[in-house]
C-alpha cells in the first residue's frame, strides 16, 4: 500500500509551495518526499531513539503579537523528548501543545509507536518567539537530532484568512473551546487588534445625495455588504414616513469594496425618485458589522442612533418615533430594539436569551419563540431584555460614544450586539424590547450547531467564547430563567 | 372524556406539500377534531423540508391553527433526528404555546423518534398517542415487511431474520434497534391501528394488545361519482389504478397482466392508470414501466393519466367501474380503497395483509395472488365479461367511515386510555 520513495529536494520545495491554504500536511503526501520515513514504512526497527523517534511541521505562523503557532505532528520514542527550538537558539518545550488526532500516523507508525501514534498530531502556541524566522523539531534537549524544520510565516495579516488557516487543523468538537482558547483566540485577537489599528488610519469619505437635515434628531445608520437592492426597498418604505424624510439623517455605510462603484453611481437616481435624502459613507475597507456601524455612528449628527439591516423593512410609518419615544420616556433603558417578523410572518426577534448549547459547548445567542407566530409572544409595551438585536436598535447617540461603541473585536460578525447590551447594562442601563413596532427581517434561517462543522461553526465557537470571558457572569445570572426569561 | 380539549395532530408531512395517504389522513382527522364537540381547539403541526436546504428545526405558522416544523431526519435507522438541542428547543416552545392536553402523532419518521420524550419532558400531563400507518418500528426495509433484494413478503421480524436481511447490520444492532424503538414508544400512553391486519402485526412485535386499538381512516363525505354508462356489450371492463408508481405498488403486475390478456383476446379489457411519482423511482423500475406502458398504448387498452389533485378524484373515477390495488406488500389501510368505496367502485386486490381485509366484504374473485400476472389477466377477464359479478359487488360495498366518525371513535380511544390510567 505504501510506496516510499527518495524525492529530490527541489522537488519537494516545490510541492510544498503548492499547498498553502492547508496547514495540516497528509503524511501521504509527505512519504514521497522524506527519506526518514523510509525505516519506518518499511517496519525496520532501529535501536535508538533517534532512529525512532519522528515528527514534522506543517506549518509555522508568525502572529502579530510576536507569536508563533506551530502545527504538525511528533512522535517521541523512548522517553526522549521532542522539542521545538528556533533560529536563535530558543528551545520550547512541546508539554503544552494541543494533541490532534491524525488516524492517517497510525497507518504508517503504528507498528513502531503503537496505538498512540494516532494522538501524534499537535498544534501550539510560543507566546514570545522572538524573531525566529526558522523552527525545527528536535529530539532532546537543544542539540538533538533535527526531525523537521520549516520557515516561519508571517504572510497571513487578514484576520480571517488567518482564521480559515488556524482552523484548518481539525480538533474535535468538544476541544474546540480549550483549543481555541489556548491557541487560536490569542493569535486571531492580536490579528484583529492590528486590522483594526490598520483601519484606524484609513481615510473617510461622505457623499451627500439630498440636503441632510440640518439638525436631525435621530440618525439610522446602515452597513451595506453583499447584496445592495434592498436600499431602493428601504428608501421606498421611507418615503411614505413623513417624519422620517424631514427630520431624519439616513447614512449608508459601504462596507464592501466592490459596492462603491454601482451604488455610488445609482444613489443619484435613488435620491431623485423617492426624495429621501440620505449619505454614503465609505471608509476605505471593509469593516464588518461593528466597524462599519461604528463608522456610521461617528459621521452621525443625530441624538438618537438606529442601526438598521439593509434586509430590514418597517411595516408602516412612524416605527423610527416609536422607537425613540420609549429612550425620551424611559431613560432607565439605554438600548430600544423592537420586533422583527420574517417574510413568512414568524418572529425573528422579540429579544435575545442566552442559552447553553450542548453541541458547540459555549453560550449563545438565542430567539427564544423563533419562527413562530406573533401571538406566541405576549409581551406588553417595553420590556427588559437579557440583550437585543442588532438589526435593528436605537440608542441615545453620546451614551454610546462614551460606551465606545460596538465591539470590533469579534470576528466577521457575531455577538456585537449582545456585547453592547452587555456594556450597557454594565453602566446600569437596560436592553428593551417592545412588540408595538414591527418591521420585517430577511434574515436567512439557519439552525446553530448542527449541520455544519464548518468554518462559520468554528466562527461562532471562537465568538462566543470571546463573549463568555468578556461577560462570563451576567450571561449566566441572566440565563437563570424560563425560555421568555426577561429578567422583568 | 372531559370537555374542552386540545389536541395537537403531529404529521411527517402536510398535504400541501406531501400528498401521502397518511399525511391526508393526519390532516382529515385534524379537521374531523375541530368539529366535535369535546374538542376546544386542535392545531396541526407537519414536519416540513425545504428543497435544497437543510432543515432549521424552526417552527412556523402555515395558517390559523396549522404549523410547520422544518426538521430532518439522520439516522433512519434509529429514527433520531439532526439537531436535537436545537430543534427540541424549538419544539417545546412550540409545546408550550400550545399547550395540548393530547398529542396525536402519525409519524416519528422525519420528526425524529425523540420527539415522544421530549413531550413528556416538557408537559408531563399530556397524553401520546401515536397511530402506526406502515411497519417503519418493525422492518427496516422502509417499513414494508418485504425481503430486499428477492422481494418475498415477511410476516415476523426477529434479529436473526432482520439480520439476514442485512447482513451488514449485526444481530446485537437489530436488538438495539428494537430495543430503543420499544423504549421510545414506551412514552406513548396508546396506539391506533388503521387495520386489524396491522395491530396484529404490531403485537407480534410486542405492543401489549390493550394498548393498541383499530380505527380506520375516516374520509371526507363525498357525492359518489356516477357510475359509468355501460356500452352496448353491458360489459363492466374498465379498471382504474389510482396513487403513487412505486415498486411496491405493483403497477409492473397489472400491466403485464393487461398485456397477457391483451394478447389472449378473451374479452376487451381497458384500464387507466392516475398514477405520481414515477420520475422519482429507479432508473431501471422507470425504464421497464415506460416499455410496458409503450408496449401497450398503441393497442387502445391503456390509458395514462398522470397524477391527480383530490378535488380531481371525483372526475378520474367516472370513467371506471373496478379499482385495482394489485400491491406486492401487506398495505395497512390504503387510502385508495376507502375511496373506491366513497365512489361506490368495487376493487380488485392483492389477497394480502391490509388490502384483504378492507376488501373481505366483496364476492370471490375479487382478490388475487399477489405478483402473479396471469392470474390477476384471468381475474380482470373474468370480472370484464361477466357485470353480474361487478352489480353483486357494488351492493356490497359499505360506505367507508367518515372523518367525523374516525375523530370520534378516537376521543373514545383516548377516553378509555385516560380512564383506565386514572383508575
Amino acid at each position: 500500500m505504501l510506496n516510499v520513495r527518495l524525492s529530490p529536494p527541489e522537488f519537494a520545495r516545490t510541492l510544498f509551495r503548492q499547498i498553502p491554504p492547508r496547514l495540516q500536511v497528509p503524511l501521504r503526501q509527505l512519504l514521497t518526499t522524506e527519506p526518514f520515513l523510509q525505516h519506518a514504512a518499511a517496519g525496520r526497527s532501529p535501536k535508538s531513539a533517534s532512529g525512532q523517534a519522528a515528527g514534522h511541521i506543517d506549518a509555522a505562523i508568525r502572529g502579530a503579537d510576536g507569536s508563533l503557532t506551530v502545527a504538525g505532528w511528533s512522535l517521541p520514542y523512548d522517553a526522549t523528548d521532542i522539542v521545538l527550538t528556533g533560529d536563535g537558539n530558543q528551545t520550547w518545550s512541546m508539554a503544552h501543545a494541543h494533541p490532534v488526532h491524525r488516524p492517517d500516523l497510525a497507518e504508517v507508525f503504528g507498528a513502531l509507536h503503537g496505538a498512540g501514534a494516532q494522538r501524534g498530531g499537535f498544534i501550539t502556541r510560543i507566546e514570545n518567539a522572538g524573531r525566529a524566522k526558522w523552527v525545527s523539531l528536535r529530539l532532546g534537549r537543544g542539540r538533538g537530532k533535527i526531525l523537521s524544520t520549516a520557515a516561519t510565516d508571517a504572510g497571513v495579516s487578514d484576520p480571517v484568512v488567518l482564521a480559515k488557516r488556524l482552523f484548518s487543523v481539525p480538533t474535535p468538537q468538544h476541544k474546540l473551546v480549550a483549543r481555541f482558547a489556548e491557541i487560536d483566540g490569542p493569535q486571531i485577537a492580536a490579528s484583529l487588534r492590528a486590522r483594526n489599528d490598520a483601519l484606524a488610519a484609513l481615510a473617510v469619505e461622505r457623499q451627500n445625495f439630498g440636503e441632510p437635515p440640518v439638525r436631525p434628531e435621530t440618525s439610522i445608520v446602515v452597513p451595506l455588504y453583499g447584496r445592495w437592492d434592498f436600499i431602493e426597498h428601504q428608501l421606498l418604505a421611507f418615503a411614505h414616513d413623513s417624519g422620517l424624510r424631514n427630520d431624519v439623517e439616513l447614512i449608508y455605510v459601504l462596507d464592501d469594496p466592490d459596492l462603491v462603484e454601482p451604488v455610488t453611481a445609482a444613489s443619484e437616481e435613488l435620491f431623485r425618485v423617492y426624495g429621501v435624502p440620505f449619505s454614503l459613507v465609505w471608509g476605505h475597507a471593509n469593516r464588518g458589522f461593528s466597524g462599519a456601524s461604528n463608522l456610521g455612528a461617528s459621521q452621525a449628527a443625530g441624538r438618537f442612533l438606529i442601526f438598521l439591516n439593509s434586509d430590514v423593512f418597517p411595516k408602516a410609518p412612524g416605527w423610527v418615533e416609536g422607537l425613540t419615544g420609549l429612550l425620551k420616556a424611559r431613560p432607565e433603558f439605554g438600548v430600544v430594539a423592537p420586533r422583527l417578523l420574517f417574510p413568512d410572518g414568524g418572529l425573528q426577534h422579540a429579544g435575545i436569551a442566552f442559552r447553553w448549547n450542548s453541541t458547540l459547548g459555549t453560550w449563545i445567542n438565542d430567539h427564544p419563540l423563533m419562527g413562530l407566530p406573533p401571538s406566541a409572544d405576549t409581551t406588553r409595551g417595553l420590556v427588559e431584555r437579557p440583550a437585543v438585536t442588532g438589526a435593528c436598535m436605537a440608542v441615545r447617540r453620546h451614551e454610546f460614544e462614551a460606551l465606545g461603541g460596538f465591539d470590533t473585536g469579534y470576528l466577521i460578525g457575531d455577538f456585537e450586539d449582545s456585547d453592547l447590551c452587555l456594556k450597557y447594562r454594565q453602566k446600569g442601563l437596560l436592553p428593551g424590547y417592545t412588540p408595538d413596532v414591527e418591521l420585517i427581517h430577511l434574515e436567512r434561517q439557519s439552525l446553530n450547531g448542527i449541520g455544519d462543522a464548518g468554518f462559520r461553526q468554528q466562527v461562532v465557537v471562537l465568538n462566543a467564547l470571546r463573549h463568555y470571558r468578556r461577560w462570563g457572569n451576567a450571561i449566566e445570572r441572566l440565563a437563570d430563567g424560563p425560555i421568555l426569561a426577561a429578567a422583568q | 372524556m372531559s370537555q374542552q380539549l386540545r389536541i395537537a395532530v403531529v404529521a411527517h408531512g402536510h398535504p400541501d406539500f406531501d400528498v401521502g395517504g397518511a399525511e391526508i389522513a393526519a390532516y382529515n382527522l385534524f379537521t374531523g377534531y375541530r368539529e366535535q364537540a369535546d374538542v376546544a381547539e386542535a392545531v396541526f403541526l407537519a414536519g416540513m423540508r425545504r428543497p435544497g436546504q437543510s432543515a432549521t428545526g424552526l417552527i412556523s405558522a402555515r395558517r390559523e391553527h396549522e404549523f410547520l416544523w422544518n426538521r430532518e431526519m439522520h439516522d433512519w435507522h434509529l429514527f433520531r433526528g439532526l439537531g436535537r438541542d436545537e430543534a427540541g428547543h424549538r419544539f417545546r416552545a412550540w409545546l408550550e404555546l400550545v399547550n395540548p392536553d393530547i398529542v396525536h402523532a402519525h409519524h416519528y419518521a422525519h420528526l425524529g423518534i425523540e420527539m415522544f420524550e421530549l413531550i413528556r419532558r416538557t408537559c408531563p400531563q399530556t397524553r401520546i398517542f401515536l397511530t402506526l400507518h406502515e411497519f417503519q418500528a418493525i422492518c427496516k426495509n422502509n417499513g414494508q415487511m418485504v425481503k430486499p433484494g428477492s422481494g418475498r413478503l415477511c410476516s415476523h421480524e426477529s434479529i436473526e431474520d432482520c439480520h439476514r436481511c442485512y447482513p451488514d447490520v449485526s444481530r446485537e444492532d437489530f436488538w438495539l434497534r428494537k430495543n430503543f424503538i420499544q423504549r421510545n414508544f414506551d412514552w406513548v400512553d396508546g396506539f391506533v391501528a388503521p387495520s386489524e391486519f396491522l395491530r396484529q402485526r404490531y403485537i407480534d412485535w410486542g405492543i401489549a394488545p390493550e394498548r393498541i386499538t383499530t380505527i380506520e381512516n375516516g374520509q371526507i363525505p363525498v357525492a359518489p361519482a356516477p357510475h359509468r354508462e355501460p356500452g352496448r356489450d353491458g360489459l363492466r371492463n374498465r379498471f382504474g389504478y389510482f396513487g403513487q408508481l412505486n415498486p411496491f405498488k405493483g403497477i409492473d403486475v397489472l400491466l403485464d397482466a393487461l398485456s397477457i390478456a391483451h394478447r389472449q383476446g378473451e374479452a376487451p379489457l381497458h384500464l387507466e392508470v392516475h398514477g405520481a411519482n414515477l420520475d422519482l423511482q429507479q432508473p431501471d423500475f422507470i425504464t421497464r414501466i415506460e416499455a410496458s406502458r409503450d408496449a401497450l398504448l398503441p393497442h387502445g387498452c391503456l390509458q395514462w393519466h398522470g397524477p391527480y389533485e383530490p378535488q380531481d378524484l371525483h372526475r378520474r373515477m367516472r370513467g371506471v367501474d373496478w379499482v385495482v390495488i394489485p400491491s406486492i406488500w401487506w398495505e395497512n389501510s390504503p387510502m385508495v380503497i376507502q375511496e373506491a368505496f366513497a365512489h361506490r367502485r368495487p376493487v380488485v386486490v392483492s389477497d394480502i395483509g391490509g388490502m384483504a381485509e378492507k376488501a373481505a366484504g366483496a364476492t370471490e374473485h375479487t382478490r388475487v395472488e399477489p405478483r402473479n400476472p396471469l392470474a390477476l389477466a384471468e381475474t380482470m377477464v373474468k370480472l370484464a365479461s361477466d357485470p353480474g359479478i361487478w352489480e353483486q359487488n357494488v351492493k356490497r360495498i359499505k360506505p367507508p367511515i367518515t372523518v367525523a366518525e374516525s375523530a370520534a371513535a378516537h376521543l373514545d380511544w383516548f377516553g378509555q386510555i385516560a380512564a383506565r390510567t386514572v383508575a
